[in-house]
């Protein structure tokens, strides 16, 4: 936001100009000296067309985007010490009770799209967490590894949170 | 004979061993199946809710006591050794630092080993090959099973 002032007799003048990624709009403010509630009262809104100004795109991301990043970021780190600590382990006990895997679980409802993205790209042991975070499950008793795959993505695309 | 760096620092024993790689790196199943003859889901005694994890019995832990009585309902009986027997086809039991079951593997007619490791490859090996401490094994080889070949 650009604040611009001017003096006139009677009239200060402030001028708010919000640039955004697509358009710039000034917003004019003028002050009465002397008070005069009329002129205090109005706004003067016009769309500044000067075509030698860009846009300045904002440097904030969004923080919708920013928590999304966050959570990707922790999932991540945390599949990657899951793997690093369990991958040769033959026990699934110790697959399903190390702290990192209990950390994804306890990201709640938030993992789930990650770890059905994670189960399409890389399938893993990942059908406890679901379980646990959802309180479903889609496998059959007699499933394969294959098929409960199979399931769990079916139940994603199904709910929308996986392509 | 095809060998990895990965499972080598996972297992240091193998390093210098004459072990191969006979698969790809998988999650499917895991080395109690692979010992009991399946490749399509993963063996261990979970509950039975959660599929695709199996044990063909209900009820059981991760004592030693329970995977000799899983294998049992295969037909295997225990015996002392791991010598090739002609006739035969045999299963060792690896047990870790706390005497419960870390691994298994299963004899091929020549006399050598497959297992699956972990969610990596499965190997031929010899026993040894895959003994050792903490995070560098599975431990010691503790127990034999066998039955007849049919």
């Amino acid at each position: 936001m650009i604040i611009n002032c001017s003096n006139a007799s009677d009239i200060t003048t402030f001028s708010f100009k919000r640039v955004t990624k697509k358009s710039i709009k000034q917003l004019t403010y003028p002050v009465s000296k002397n008070n005069n509630s009329a002129i205090n009262n109005q706004f003067i809104k016009k769309d500044y067309k000067d075509p030698n100004i860009k846009p300045v795109p904002s440097r904030l991301p969004d923080p919708v985007y920013i928590f999304k990043n966050l959570k990707q970021k922790e999932f991540a780190e945390l599949v990657a010490k899951w793997k690093e600590e369990t991958t040769g382990s033959s026990s699934l006990s110790k697959k399903l009770l190390n702290f990192a895997y209990l950390r994804i679980i306890a990201m709640g409802e938030a993992a789930v799209p990650l770890i059905l993205r994670e189960l399409k790209n890389s399938p893993d042991h990942w059908f406890v967490a679901l379980k646990a975070i959802t309180n479903t499950n889609p496998v059959s008793s007699d499933a394969s590894f294959d098929q409960a795959v199979q399931d769990w993505l079916k139940w994603g695309q199904d709910k929308g949170l996986i392509d | 004979m095809d060998k990895s760096i990965s499972l080598e620092l996972r297992y240091q024993t193998l390093m210098g061993s004459d072990y191969c790689i006979t698969s790809r790196r998988t999650s499917t199943y895991n080395c109690i199946a692979w010992a009991a003859g399946e490749d399509h889901r993963p063996w261990w005694p979970l509950p039975s809710e959660l599929a695709p994890y199996y044990w063909p019995e209900v009820d059981k832990d991760e004592s030693l006591e329970d995977f000799i009585s899983a294998f049992k309902t295969l037909g295997y009986a225990s015996c002392d050794y791991g010598s090739l027997e002609e006739g035969y086809e045999k299963v060792a039991f690896y047990l870790d630092e706390e005497d419960l079951p870390s691994h298994m593997a299963r004899q091929l007619d020549t006399g050598l080993w497959t297992s699956k490791c972990g969610d990596l490859e499965d190997i031929q090996h010899n026993l040894e090959d895959l003994e050792g401490g903490y995070k560098y094994g599975y431990g010691k080889v503790s127990h034999f099973m066998k039955r007849k070949k049919t």
